[in-house]
């Protein structure tokens, strides 16, 4: 569609404008270069959001793009567009300023803020009101717009323009690519009026006109104004910004004189590597030089001195810090301390971190403890780079199908209780599924061949992936040198305190902005916990860096599947694979930890590879050369790192052409890219002499796994927190148990089961007592005291008043310095948390409910000392009191109180299970600590029972399932079934199950 | 209340016995309630309970119990209609009830004889309206509640002994005192009973108190009488789905005549009859028949009915149907003696609601503009006569004067206005020589419009409801003819015909 006028569109929006434009920015630029538009300004409404996206798209499509944005002013929008780097620089600053300070999603400009960053922008309006401030404001750089829509009133409006005698210039005020994209954009419309396209009326646009139109249509309707059409085109070629050049520069470390980044760089590693490295071999000095040349090569020194600046805070503010990802193929980071696995000893790729090839910018994720700590290091970034140095990076919430549904269906008119029936069927997998669809609208009681029905499942398509809000980020956080105000407009999050660009962590990886990632982790959190506990009670100081890996008392605990806690290692498949594997070095737990993944269980590896760990199945490789690839892992490949060395041996890919294959086979992988690969993965072998059969078998390994094969560098860093967590557990378990219960919820198990754990490791647990507890479980006599935090509808408020009060003489002492309220008082009692106050459960019920009502002054000093007239509990009362009031306790567990009719009903304890022969089929009773149902296992239902003596797996077949379906939700079960047996593992195949009776609350968990 | 005798009736499972009201149900069946998503069992009937079924269960539990379980969610507006049903029936037996619950009713039997033929009347008018009661009658409140399902009579003075023994969960306590008791162990009603009385106002406030005070048979706050229904309501749920009109009229009839019956009883007409219909598999279709006047004439309801649902029928089958009489007095109007000669306002009623049955009832109004682009859109609202003016000389002057008069009260012409076209309805087709590129009209002609265009603005472009069947695009465009009259011109781009629907004058 080539067109001989000359046009440039100066003034379009995309759907980043949020509910003002229906259109994605890459749909723009596609049509855009279809029109042979030379350049296009995306203006979104108050920010930049769409502008990298857009950007990236038009480079591909060869339309300049300009930036640009609209804001109000007065009440009405006026245009700004970037002249140059300077104008752009003051856009981004005129649009944090409206921004922050005011609640999310609130601007507010003037013409104060347009004063002072006004310099370097071009002003665009329709507005005559704006027209005699612009005059003085942006002189020479501001254009009255005609827009021609084919609406008369329209045509009124541009007159007036006209006889203004200002410059005029002639835009199309886009807000999609194509005239059918309009009941898009007239949706959107009724969701920001929040009504229906019935009562949408004069609100919708008249026409669907503000689409992108090439030169020559522009020319037929500016036929009587060819000089607004040339003006437009003009000013496009005067704007030279685009976001080639955005000026951000990450941050300059501070460097000592005579050194540049390089020989800083240089000469901390070669300080620190003889210490980190042991031994100091010539394999990891040769990996150190190799890697700091790549480094300098690629000038990232900077980067990777910021990130040891930022290990450092922590090291010395005694936060634990653990480089994951990526990063820990690197000898340059394990040096630095940012990683904890040495990349030479566990052979890792360091290309998966860093290529020549690639160019990027290495991905670095720190693992930090969850909470204020995490906390500590986000602020200590603001304090260093300034509020407006740093940020974290957005995440843009696009509509996925049953949101989309949701919204479109409302906006189509439909009930409330249509709109339900119609997304309660909707995943996020079945989104292009069209069979689907048409079957959830019947079951909504939709006619699909009607016509309203067939627009609204044509509209929600449409509605898919279109961006619906800003959030934030996990933990994406960008530095720069100077302001970062200056590169990118920043907002107000959601969180008080916090600040976001108003770009995605994509964006800011297309457009070279650079992101450190600080993900809170709750056992890092533990480990923040235990460590000072078990320095200050058991005066021992754990470095967790420096723990022995060949713990043999972790190693055996671990073959006994005992890990109720451990990092990782605490699932019930986890714990099934583990008395399989019998792990015995620390890399069997690396091994360990990626094998119980979606990958290796689909892929069919687990099986050969505990077949050929227990030496049942011989170690064979698919082809000789690779056997060095596998070795570790018995011939069965496992990481990704071994699916990359592997193309790299057997097809001689480069180290960067091994990662873009990864890349390639990454979630939106296409057949014929697939193709692509395999053909040049086969070309490689056949160059190689690998023969055809193995050419199959490496293909097919590559082919289908690398996608769902866990990094090893990833395993390893896992691997070392799950050792420590081990460690903690077999030698510190008071403090661990302690951290564990204070740090919940984390974790794949309930605090009842961490107790009941902690008990059977011979753990006293002493139960919650307001003489004696704090908010947070304590360290006491070599065991734990609860915390007040578990008592349900307890404030945190209340139990640190407690803490600061206690000890107390009595319920009425408690009652006035604690200032607490019947209710407060009420839950303690209830919770047995009286006792240390010498009364009963009910005794302190009975005073509690009186000395928590106000009384007047005269009474303030009253106490009722009169005896309680209610009946005492028994011990199986005090139990589910427990339970109701905490959903733990520190008493005899529950099960122990049903032992007699247990074993009326025939049923054994758990440890009984251990003297009956395999295979003999048995009665089994225990409190539902876990429900899982993994897709991967076939419809089997897997759950963990708890009893006073132990834990035992059971298994429930599909049609069990199917069968008693409700009574499985029963909280304490009775199973029967054959009896399966390994060290340390019981399992039940049940036939049969019963829901065993249970009055009052008792824990019960949901499936995982 | 020394001396005071008070009555408790109770409809068990009230919602249950609401939802089969004449229509008993032999399979078992729950009753479901809660969050649409997870539904729970709330009343079940006496097969779903020998099955062993108890409510608190999810529909899933229950099935994977009862596998042939008969499940239906609580009809709303079945339990209105059964609940005013339930007040009449007691407001015949005595002259206080007080509502005290969900189907539970206090009654005031103070001095009313023999309490057990009473309470044989009452269950059976309560039997008569469909819904199976029980009654018992003690001297106060809370034993007559727990006697009732008995059908006990406790004896003047043996309230406190009678309660004694009862269940304390049958205290039917607030949440907060259910569960203070509860963790107090206190299982009884007479442990309750047994506490010092000031050791639980210390504890549980007033509202213990008092809940105390009743454990232990003292009642003294006089029955507070319920108001009666202002707005009557009937309703039914079918347990089939019905998609013919004259099946829905005969089902809709049942409820319809029952709604005639209680309102020409109370003196009452109808104003707007309220039709809520349940629709097949979910949602709901409401609409509001007004009558042009009252009436309380089945046969004019089930006429508007009948032309409403003929004209607008519902989008699916029909599942359930509920009706809302608007009440009113029956009008009576005195026309001034002095006046102009007007309509009766009831024979104008009469007349309208006969029109409007043979019209429909969205055919008779007053015209409304609707928010549209399209000029020759509009609604209807219901035509509501202003009153007759009042009488003037000058009034008197005018009536005998010409038409004219209709312009009186007219604004003064507003220059601003002179370009607004008006409007011809309905639109006059043209027959147009366009010039083909930009299908500018040239020449037109059609009806009493004929000349060549001298000078044309447009197109300007319409394009409306891409979301209904049939969408509308126009190009229109205001032109001045060679014989000086101006019009507003529009081609309908579906079909290439050309109209004017304004004039410039």
């Amino acid at each position: 569609m080539a067109s001989t006028t000359r046009y440039a569109e100066l003034s379009a929006a995309s759907a980043f404008s949020f509910l003002h434009g229906a259109s994605q920015p890459e749909e723009l630029a596609a049509r855009a270069a279809e029109l042979e538009l030379p350049a296009v300004a995306l203006c979104d409404a108050r920010g930049l959001y769409g502008a990298p996206r857009f950007y990236k798209a038009c480079k591909a499509a060869g339309v300049r793009p300009l930036v640009g944005a609209e804001l109000d002013v007065d009440g009405e929008p006026l245009k700004l567009l970037a002249m140059s780097r300077d104008g752009y620089r003051n856009l981004c600053r005129l649009l944090t300023e409206g921004a922050l300070g005011r609640p999310k999603g609130e601007q507010s400009y003037d013409w104060g803020l347009l004063e002072r960053y006004g310099a370097g922008l071009h002003a665009l309006t329709r507005s005559p009101s704006h027209l005699a401030r612009l005059r003085s404001l942006f002189p020479g750089r501001f254009h009255a717009e005609l827009q021609r829509h084919r609406l008369r009133a329209q045509e009124a409006e541009n007159r007036a323009l006209l006889r203004l005698g200002v410059p005029v210039l002639a835009t199309n005020g886009v807000r999609y690519a194509r005239p059918t994209d309009k009941p898009v954009y007239d949706a959107l419309c009724c969701l920001r009026w929040k009504t229906t396209i019935d009562r949408a009326g004069r609100r919708l646009e008249a026409n669907r006109e503000r689409h992108l139109k090439d030169g020559a249509e522009m020319a037929r309707l500016f036929v009587d104004l060819p000089g607004a059409l040339a003006e437009s085109a003009a000013l496009a070629e005067r704007l030279e910004f685009t976001l080639d050049d955005l000026g951000y520069r990450f941050p300059e470390f501070p460097l000592p004189p005579g050194h540049d980044p390089d020989s800083f760089l240089k000469s901390l590693v070669e300080e620190r590597a003889p210490v980190r490295f042991i031994p100091d071999s010539p394999k990891a000095r040769a990996q150190i030089a190799h890697e700091l040349a790549i480094i300098a090569k690629l000038g990232l020194a900077g980067y990777f001195l910021v990130l040891w600046d930022i290990i450092e805070f922590c090291r010395r503010e005694k936060i634990l810090v653990q480089g994951r990802g990526s990063a820990a193929n690197s000898a340059v980071c394990f040096a630095l301390g940012i990683t904890a696995v040495d990349p030479v000893r566990m052979e890792l790729l360091f290309e998966r971190f860093l290529s020549e090839e690639r160019g990027e910018w290495p991905d670095i994720d720190l693992d930090l403890p969850s909470g204020g700590q995490r906390e500590k290091v986000i602020q200590h970034l603001y304090a260093k780079y300034g509020q407006r140095g740093c940020a974290m990076t957005a995440n843009v919430i696009t509509y996925r199908p049953k949101l989309a549904m949701r919204d479109v269906a409302k906006v189509m008119g439909y009930s409330a209780e249509r709109v339900d029936k119609l997304c309660k069927g909707i995943t996020s997998r079945e989104g292009g599924s069209q069979a689907g669809l048409l079957e959830q609208a019947r079951a909504a009681g939709l006619d699909p061949a009607e016509g309203r029905v067939r627009k609204t499942l044509a509209l929600w398509k449409r509605f898919l992936n279109l961006p619906r809000h800003l959030g934030q980020h996990s933990g994406g956080m960008v530095l720069t040198e100077g302001r970062l105000d200056a590169v990118v407009p920043l907002e107000p999050a959601a969180m008080p305190g916090r600040v976001v660009i108003q770009w995605d962590k994509d964006d800011c990886a297309d457009l070279g902005l650079i992101k450190v990632d600080l993900l809170g982790l709750g056992m890092m959190a533990a480990f923040e916990a235990a460590l000072p506990m078990i320095e200050r009670h058991e005066g021992v100081t754990v470095d967790l860096a420096a723990l022995p890996q060949d713990d043999p008392e972790i190693y055996a605990m671990l073959g006994r599947a005992d890990t109720v806690g451990v990092f990782q290692l605490e699932s019930r498949a986890q714990m099934a694979s583990l008395v399989r594997h019998l792990p015995e070095r620390f890399y069997d737990i690396v091994v360990q930890v990626a094998i119980i993944r979606p990958g290796p269980i689909t892929g069919g590896m687990v099986n050969p590879f505990f077949a050929r760990r227990r030496g049942r199945e011989p170690v064979t490789y698919p082809h000789p050369c690779l056997e060095p690839i596998l070795k570790r892992t018995l011939g069965v490949p496992l990481f990704q790192e071994q699916l990359l060395r592997m193309a790299m041996t057997a097809a001689g890919f480069s180290g960067g052409e091994a990662e873009e294959l990864r890349r390639a086979m990454g979630f939106k992988r296409s057949a014929e890219r697939m193709e692509a690969v395999e053909l040049r993965l086969r070309a490689g072998m056949t160059k190689k002499g690998i023969g055809s059969a193995a050419q199959d078998q490496i293909s097919k390994l590559i082919t289908s796994f690398a996608l769902y094969g866990f990094p090893e560098s990833h395993a390893a860093s896992f691997a070392l927190l799950a050792y420590a967590s081990a460690y903690l557990k077999v030698h510190h378990p008071a403090a661990f148990y302690a951290s564990l219960l204070n740090c919940w919820p984390m974790g794949f198990y309930h605090p009842e089961t961490l107790v009941q754990d902690a008990m059977r490791w011979g753990i006293p647990v002493h139960p919650i007592d307001v003489q004696r507890s704090g908010r947070l479980c304590r360290w006491e006599e070599n065991g734990v005291r609860l915390g007040m935090r578990f008592l349900k509808g307890f404030a945190h408020e209340a139990a640190d008043a407690v803490e600061a009060h206690a000890p107390f003489t009595d319920t009425w002492d408690l009652a006035r310095r604690a200032g607490l309220s019947a209710k407060e008082l009420d839950l303690l009692a209830g919770g047995g948390a009286l006792a240390g106050l010498g009364l009963t459960r009910r005794e302190a019920l009975w005073q509690a409910a009186k000395a928590g009502r106000p009384a007047g002054p005269l009474f303030s000093e009253y106490k009722d000392i009169s005896p309680s007239p209610l009946p005492e509990m028994d011990a199986e009362d005090e139990t589910l009191a427990d339970y109701e009031s905490s959903g733990l306790t520190a008493g005899v567990h529950l099960l122990a109180h049903r032992r007699a009719h247990l074993r009326e009903l025939g049923a054994l304890s758990i440890v009984e299970l251990e003297s009956v022969p395999a295979g003999s089929s048995v009665k089994v009773a225990g409190l539902v600590i876990a429900r899982q149902r993994p897709p991967t296992a076939r419809g089997f239902t897997f759950i963990t029972l708890e009893d006073e003596t132990g834990l035992a797996q059971g298994i429930i077949p599909p049609a069990l399932f199917a069968s008693h379906r409700a009574a499985l939700t029963a909280p304490v079960l009775l199973l029967e079934g054959p009896l399966s047996k390994a060290p340390g593992h019981l399992s039940v195949r049940a036939t049969a199950l019963w829901p065993v009776e249970c009055e009052g609350e008792v824990p019960s968990h949901d499936y995982h | 209340m020394s001396g005071t005798r008070v009555a408790c009736l109770i409809v068990p499972s009230f919602p249950l016995a609401a939802r089969l009201r004449g229509e008993p149900e032999t399979r078992p069946l729950a009753l479901l309630d809660g969050p649409r998503n997870a539904p729970v069992v709330v009343a079940l009937n006496e097969e779903a309970r020998r099955a062993g079924l108890r409510t608190g269960l999810s529909l899933p539990q229950a099935r994977s119990l009862l596998p042939g379980l008969e499940a239906k969610p609580r009809d709303l507006e079945a339990e209105r209609g059964a609940r005013e049903a339930l007040l009449e029936a007691a407001a015949a037996s005595s002259p206080v009830v007080e509502e005290g619950g969900l189907g539970l009713l206090y009654l005031d039997w103070t001095g009313m004889g023999d309490e057990r033929s009473l309470m044989r009347s009452l269950t059976g008018a309560c039997l008569r309206a469909g819904l199976p009661a029980q009654v018992g009658v003690a001297g106060g409140r809370l034993a007559a509640r727990l006697a009732a399902p008995n059908g006990t009579v406790v004896l003047p003075g043996e309230d406190a002994w009678f309660l004694a023994a009862q269940p304390g969960a049958r205290l039917g306590l607030s949440e907060e005192a259910a569960t203070a008791l509860s963790r107090w162990g206190l299982y009884t009603v007479g442990a309750f009973a047994a506490l010092p009385a000031g050791e639980v106002e210390a504890r549980l406030g007033r509202e213990g108190l008092e809940l105390h005070r009743a454990a232990r048979g003292l009642d003294d706050r006089p029955l507070i009488g319920v108001r009666g229904v202002r707005v009557p309501r009937e309703g039914l749920e079918l347990d089939w789905v019905v998609a013919d009109l004259e099946a829905l009229l005969e089902a809709a009839s049942r409820p319809l005549a029952r709604l005639a019956a209680r309102l020409a009883a109370r003196g009452e007409a109808c104003r707007a009859l309220t039709a809520d219909l349940s629709l097949d598999p979910v949602g709901k279709d409401q609409r509001t028949v007004s009558l042009a006047a009252p009436s309380a004439e089945l046969k004019t309801w089930l006429a508007l009915l009948r032309l409403e649902w003929s004209e607008r029928p519902p989008s699916a089958g029909v599942t359930g149907l509920s009706f809302a009489a608007e009440p009113v007095k029956a009008r009576r109007t005195q026309l001034g003696l002095f006046g102009p000669a007007a309509q009766s306002p009831d024979a104008l009623a009469g007349f309208l609601v006969r029109l409007s049955a043979l019209l429909g009832p969205r055919r008779l109004g007053s015209p409304r503009a609707v928010d549209s682009r399209r000029p020759e859109l509009f609604d209807l609202s219901p035509y509501a006569p202003p009153p007759p003016p009042e009488e003037t000389t000058s009034d008197r002057a005018l009536s005998r004067g010409s038409a004219a008069s209709e312009a009186v009260g007219a604004a003064e012409p507003d220059e601003r206005l002179a370009c607004v076209p008006r409007a011809l309805r309905p639109p006059v087709e043209l027959e147009v020589l366009v010039e083909p590129e930009e299908l500018r009209p040239l020449r037109l002609s059609g009806g009493d419009i004929a000349g060549a265009v001298q000078s044309a603005a447009g197109p300007w472009r319409m394009e409306e409801g891409w979301w209904n069947d049939v969408p509308e695009a126009r190009d229109y465009w205001d032109v001045g003819l060679s014989d000086g009259g101006a019009y507003r011109v529009f081609r309908d781009r579906r079909s290439g015909r050309w109209y004017a629907d304004g004039i410039y004058d």
